[in-house]
C-alpha cells in the first residue's frame, strides 16, 4: 500500500483510525466464512460520517478498492478483503444518536451493535425487530448491507422493513443525507435499493430505524418430535392454516446435542430427533387463541411433548439455545459451514430430507437449525479446514444444496447475502439480462466497480452482456 | 428530440403495430393533453412500441388504467401512453405458501378476490380496486388504508419482472417470503411512476384473511378531541386494520369529525379488540356485514369518486399531526376553500380533497402555505389530480429531493435514450 496514501488517511483519521500492522490486520482477513480469506494491508476505522466521507474521497482519488465491514459476522464472504484494497470498518461508529419514543424511531451510527439498539429502545417500551442470531455482535450497518433477518422476521420482516432512512457515503465521498424518517420516499426509493446491496453502492454511516412497541404478551412454545419430517410438516401446516406466530424455528438432533453440551444449554430434550421453537406475541386474547391452535397442530403431527415457557427466564433460555446454536457447534467440529437457502414453505420436508442425503453421500456431519416459518434453511456442515478433502466435500455439498433449492423454486440466500461465496450461482438464479440490469444500477453509482468488487453481481455477466449489446446481439 | 409528430400520424403508426383494437386515446391526467393510448396484448408488442419510441425519438408514459396519471408533474414531453391493462392475469398463486404473482394489468379487485378465495388478505386495500391495476398501484407506490396494520405496499413486493426502455426483460427478487439474492430493484421501481421501466409482473406476500370484520364509528366535535380519541385507540394492544378520521360534506356521522376503526381477524380476537375500543370510544356505533361493507367502500373510494377533485396529500411526523391539521384548517379558512378530509393518524397521512372548480390561484396559495407549514413538522405535501391552471402555479411535489443527481444517474442507466417520459417525478426527474 502506498505510504503517502496511508499518511493522508492517518492525518484525517488519527492513529486510532488506521490499522496497518500485519498482526493487527490479520483478524480482518475473513468474515464468518473462514473458508474465504485475504489478509488486508490496511484497515481504516472512521469515527463518523465526516471522517468516512473524507476517507472515501481519498480512496476514490487513489483508485483503491474499498470493502466495508461491520462486525464481520457475515457468512457469505461479503466482507472478505480484496487484493490491493482497503477494509473500511464501522467499529468506532457506535453512538446511538437519537431515540424518539413518540414517533417510534431511532437514529444510530452504523457500528451500533444490534442488541444495544434494542436495549436503548426498551427503556421506552419499544424494540428493534430484526434479530439475527449474531445480534450480540453484529452491527446495524452490517444488517443494512445484508438485509439481515433473524427468527422474528417471520412476523416483523427482514431489515428492509425496519429501515426508515440512511446517511450514505458514495464512492466519490459525497454524503447523501436520507436520514429523515418518511412515511413514503420523496423521489426514488434509494433507501429501499440500498438495503441488501452488500456494500456495492456505498457505505451507510447512519441508519434511521423503525422501533416497534414491545408486545403485551409473549409465549414461547417448545414441541418435541420423534422425527424431523413431522417437525417440518407441522410448519407447513401452520403456514397453510394462516396462523401468525412471530417466530417458527426448527433444531435437529445434532444441533440439540451440541447446544445442550454447551454454555447455551436450554433444556432441550436430548433424546428428541427435532424440536420446534415457536414464539407468539401480541395482545393477550390473540396470543391465547394462536397458542391453542398451534399446540393442536403440533399434536396432530405427533409431537411427543409440547411445553410452554413458564417464566421469562425459561423463555430466554430456550431462545439463548437457538441463538447460540452456531457457536455451540464448535464442540462438534473445529469449523462450521453455515448454508443459507430458501424454499417455498410447502417443500420444507422433502428439501430437508434431501439435504440430509447430500451430506450423507459426502460423508459430512449435518446439523440443521433454521427459520422454518420463512422457508429459510440453514443446513450446517461440520468440517476441519486443515483437511483439504473435507473442505472440498463441504463446498461440493453446499453447491448441491443450492442447486436442490433452485430446482424447487427456491433462492440462494435468505439472509446471509450472496457475497463472494454464491457469486457463481447467481447465473443459475438470474438470467444474463437480470444480472446486466443489476450491473447497470451498480455502474450508475460506482462506475469503476471499486466498492466491494467481485461480490454479489458477477462481473463476467456484465462484461458479456455489454459485448453482446455492443455487437447488437439482442 | 424531434418535433412531436401529429397525433393522427402517430396513431396511424400505432394502428399498424397493434391493430385498431389496440389504440385508443386518453388524457395524460386531469392536467394533460389527450394522447394516443397504446394497448399492447403481448410483451413482444410492448417491445415494438419501445423500439418505435426509441427510433423516432418519442417519449411515452406507461400506465395501467390511468387513475394515477395525475399524481405526477406533467412531463417535459410525452407523445403517447402505453397501458399494460391487456397484459393481465394471475401468473402463480400459492395459497399454501401465502404468495401471489400476477401480470401488471390485473385489477386489484380481481387479485383481492383471488387472494380471498385462498383464505388470504391482499394489501394494499386501495380505492376503487376495480379501476386500479397491480402495475399501476405498485408503480405509483400506492398504499391502502390498511397500511396501519400491514405497512406500505412496497414492503410486500417480493419480486418483479419488468421491461426496460431498450426492451430488455429483467427480473429481481422472486416469489418467496424471504430472499436476499441480488439488488432489490423492485423496491426501486415501486413508486417510480414508470420512469425507470414498464412493470410486467409483481409477486406479493399475502396475509391471513379475517374470519370476522367489524367497523367502529365514532364522532367528535372538534379536531383536538378527534385526535385524542384516535391516539387512545392506537395505543391499545389491538391489531387495528385501519383507523381514520373523516370530515366529509355532508358530515358522515352527524358530527364535525367521524372516526373509524376497522377490525379483522379471528372471531374471539375481534371481540376482545371491540371490548378494548369500546373502553376508549364508549359511544361508538358498531357495524358488521353489509352495512359495514357499504360504509367502508364509500369511505375508501371517496378519494376516487369525488368527481375529479384535486387532492392535497400531506405527510408529517405522527407527533406533529395536530399542528399539521390545525395549520391546514387555518389555511383552508384563509383561502375560503371547503375541503373533505381523510386522515390516517397512525401514519400521519392527511388527504384533503378540493373541488375541481376551486379558483386555481386560491388552490396554489393553499398548497404553498400549507407546504411551508409542514416542513418544520418533518413533513411534505404532494398535489394529486390538480388541473393545469394549478400546476402552472405550483409544483406537485414541492422541494427537490435529497440526492437528486444520484437518482438521475439511475434513470440514465436504465433508460439511456430517454424513451420513458422525463420530468414527472420530484425534482423534475
Amino acid at each position: 500500500m502506498d505510504r503517502r496514501l496511508i499518511e493522508r488517511l492517518r492525518a484525517l483519521l488519527g492513529e486510532a483510525g488506521i490499522v496497518s500492522d500485519p498482526a493487527l490486520t490479520l483478524p480482518y482477513e475473513s468474515d464468518g466464512l473462514a473458508l474465504l480469506h485475504h489478509h488486508p494491508e490496511l484497515v481504516v476505522l472512521p469515527r463518523d460520517t465526516t471522517q468516512a466521507a473524507g476517507a472515501m474521497r481519498i480512496l476514490h482519488e487513489a483508485g483503491v478498492p474499498v470493502v466495508s465491514r461491520g462486525a464481520g459476522t457475515g457468512l457469505s464472504g461479503g466482507a472478505t478483503p480484496v487484493p490491493g484494497g482497503v477494509v473500511l470498518g464501522t467499529a468506532r461508529m457506535r453512538d446511538v444518536l437519537e431515540v424518539e419514543p413518540v414517533d417510534r424511531f431511532a437514529r444510530v451510527q452504523a457500528g451500533v451493535v444490534n442488541v444495544d439498539l434494542s436495549r436503548a429502545a426498551s427503556k421506552h417500551g419499544l424494540f428493534y425487530a430484526p434479530d439475527p442470531s449474531s445480534q450480540q455482535a453484529c452491527t446495524i450497518g452490517g444488517n443494512v448491507g445484508e438485509n439481515a433477518g433473524g427468527p422474528h422476521c417471520f412476523k416483523y420482516g427482514a431489515t428492509t422493513r425496519s429501515v426508515l432512512g440512511l446517511v450514505l457515503v458514495t464512492e466519490t465521498g459525497e454524503v447523501l443525507d436520507l436520514s429523515a424518517p418518511q412515511v413514503d420516499p420523496h423521489g426514488l426509493d434509494l433507501v429501499g435499493l440500498f438495503v441488501g446491496s452488500e456494500g456495492l453502492l456505498g457505505l451507510a454511516t447512519e441508519v434511521t430505524v423503525r422501533l416497534t412497541p414491545l408486545p403485551e404478551l409473549v409465549e414461547t412454545l417448545l414441541a418435541v418430535f420423534r422425527d424431523l419430517d413431522s417437525a417440518c410438516d407441522t410448519v407447513s401446516d401452520l403456514i397453510a392454516a394462516r396462523l401468525e406466530p412471530s417466530a417458527i424455528e426448527i433444531l435437529d438432533k445434532l444441533t440439540i446435542e451440541a447446544v445442550e453440551q454447551s454454555v447455551f444449554a436450554a433444556g432441550y430434550p436430548t433424546d428428541a430427533e427435532a424440536v420446534l421453537l415457536v414464539d407468539v406475541d401480541g395482545a393477550a386474547a390473540e396470543v391465547a387463541l394462536t397458542v391453542r391452535e398451534i399446540v393442536a397442530a403440533m399434536q396432530r403431527r405427533g409431537a411427543i411433548q409440547v411445553r410452554t415457557a413458564r417464566t421469562e427466564h425459561e423463555r430466554k433460555m430456550l431462545w439463548a439455545g437457538r441463538k447460540g446454536a452456531f457457536g455451540a457447534m464448535g464442540r462438534v467440529a473445529p469449523d462450521l459451514y453455515v448454508a443459507d437457502v430458501v424454499v417455498p414453505r410447502t417443500r420444507l420436508r422433502e428439501v430437508v430430507v434431501r439435504t440430509t442425503e447430500i451430506a450423507r453421500a459426502k460423508r459430512l456431519k449435518l446439523a440443521t437449525v433454521f427459520h422454518a416459518g420463512d422457508g429459510n434453511l440453514h443446513p450446517n456442515m461440520c468440517y476441519d479446514r486443515r483437511d483439504p478433502d473435507e473442505v472440498r466435500r463441504v463446498v461440493e455439498a453446499g453447491h448441491e444444496i443450492m442447486e436442490l433449492c433452485l430446482s424447487v423454486g427456491g433462492s440462494l440466500t435468505g439472509e446471509h447475502g450472496v457475497g463472494l461465496e454464491k457469486l457463481d450461482m447467481m447465473e443459475r438464479l438470474f438470467s444474463r439480462d437480470d444480472l446486466a440490469t443489476m450491473c447497470l444500477v451498480r455502474d450508475a453509482w460506482d462506475p469503476a466497480r471499486r466498492l466491494n468488487p467481485g461480490k454479489l453481481v458477477p462481473v463476467r455477466a456484465c462484461r458479456e452482456t455489454r459485448q453482446a449489446l455492443a455487437g447488437g446481439a439482442r | 428530440m424531434s418535433a412531436p409528430p401529429s397525433s393522427a400520424a402517430l396513431a396511424g403508426r400505432l394502428f399498424a403495430l397493434l391493430g385498431p383494437d389496440g389504440v385508443l386515446s386518453a388524457p395524460l391526467g386531469p392536467a394533460g393533453p389527450s394522447l394516443p393510448l397504446a394497448l399492447p396484448e403481448s410483451e413482444e408488442e410492448l417491445r415494438e412500441l419501445l423500439r418505435l419510441a426509441a427510433s423516432d425519438q418519442l417519449a411515452l408514459v406507461p400506465c395501467g388504467l390511468g387513475s394515477k396519471l395525475g399524481w405526477t408533474a406533467q412531463p417535459a414531453r410525452a407523445d403517447f401512453l402505453v397501458s399494460t391493462r391487456r397484459l393481465a392475469g394471475v401468473v402463480r398463486h400459492e395459497p399454501q405458501d401465502g404468495t401471489l404473482c400476477a401480470r401488471a394489468g390485473t385489477t386489484m379487485a380481481e387479485l383481492r378476490a383471488r387472494a380471498a378465495a385462498g383464505g388470504h388478505w391482499l394489501t394494499p386495500d386501495v380505492a376503487a380496486p376495480e379501476r386500479a391495476t397491480l402495475g399501476g398501484v405498485i408503480s405509483a407506490g400506492q398504499s391502502g388504508l390498511d397500511r396501519l396494520r400491514f405497512g406500505p405496499s412496497r414492503h410486500h413486493v417480493l419480486g418483479a419482472r419488468v421491461m426496460l426502455a431498450d426492451g430488455t426483460l429483467a427480473k429481481s427478487g422472486g416469489q418467496l417470503v424471504k430472499n436476499v439474492a441480488g439488488f432489490d430493484l423492485h423496491r426501486l421501481y415501486a413508486g417510480s411512476h414508470g420512469a425507470l421501466c414498464v412493470v410486467l409482473e409483481v409477486a406479493l406476500r399475502l396475509f391471513p384473511a379475517p374470519e370476522r370484520e367489524l367497523l367502529a364509528a365514532e364522532g367528535a366535535g372538534d379536531t383536538a378531541t378527534a385526535l385524542a380519541r384516535a391516539r387512545a385507540a392506537l395505543a391499545l394492544p389491538a391489531r387495528i386494520t385501519a383507523l381514520w378520521l373523516a370530515r366529509l360534506d355532508p358530515p358522515s356521522r352527524g358530527a364535525r369529525w367521524a372516526l373509524y376503526a376497522r377490525l379483522g381477524g379471528k372471531g374471539e380476537v375481534v371481540q376482545a379488540e371491540r371490548n378494548a375500543i369500546t373502553a376508549v370510544w364508549p359511544s361508538a356505533a358498531w357495524l358488521e356485514g353489509d352495512p359495514a361493507r357499504t360504509e367502508l367502500d364509500a369511505l375508501r373510494d371517496c378519494s376516487f369518486e369525488a368527481g375529479g377533485a384535486t387532492w392535497l396529500h400531506g405527510l408529517c411526523r405522527p407527533s406533529r399531526l395536530e399542528a399539521a391539521l390545525n395549520a391546514l384548517e387555518r389555511r383552508l379558512e384563509e383561502a375560503a376553500l371547503p375541503a373533505r378530509l381523510l386522515i390516517q393518524p397512525g401514519e400521519a397521512v392527511v388527504d384533503a380533497g378540493l373541488s375541481p372548480e376551486a379558483a386555481p390561484g386560491a388552490v396554489a396559495g393553499l398548497v404553498s402555505s400549507w407546504r411551508a407549514d409542514l416542513v418544520p413538522l418533518g413533513g411534505r405535501l404532494e398535489l394529486r389530480n390538480a388541473p393545469a391552471a394549478v400546476l402552472a402555479r405550483v409544483d406537485p411535489w414541492g422541494a427537490v429531493p435529497e440526492a437528486l443527481e444520484w437518482m438521475r444517474r439511475l434513470r440514465r442507466a436504465l433508460d439511456a435514450e430517454g424513451v420513458l417520459a422525463a420530468g414527472r417525478l420530484a425534482g423534475g426527474l
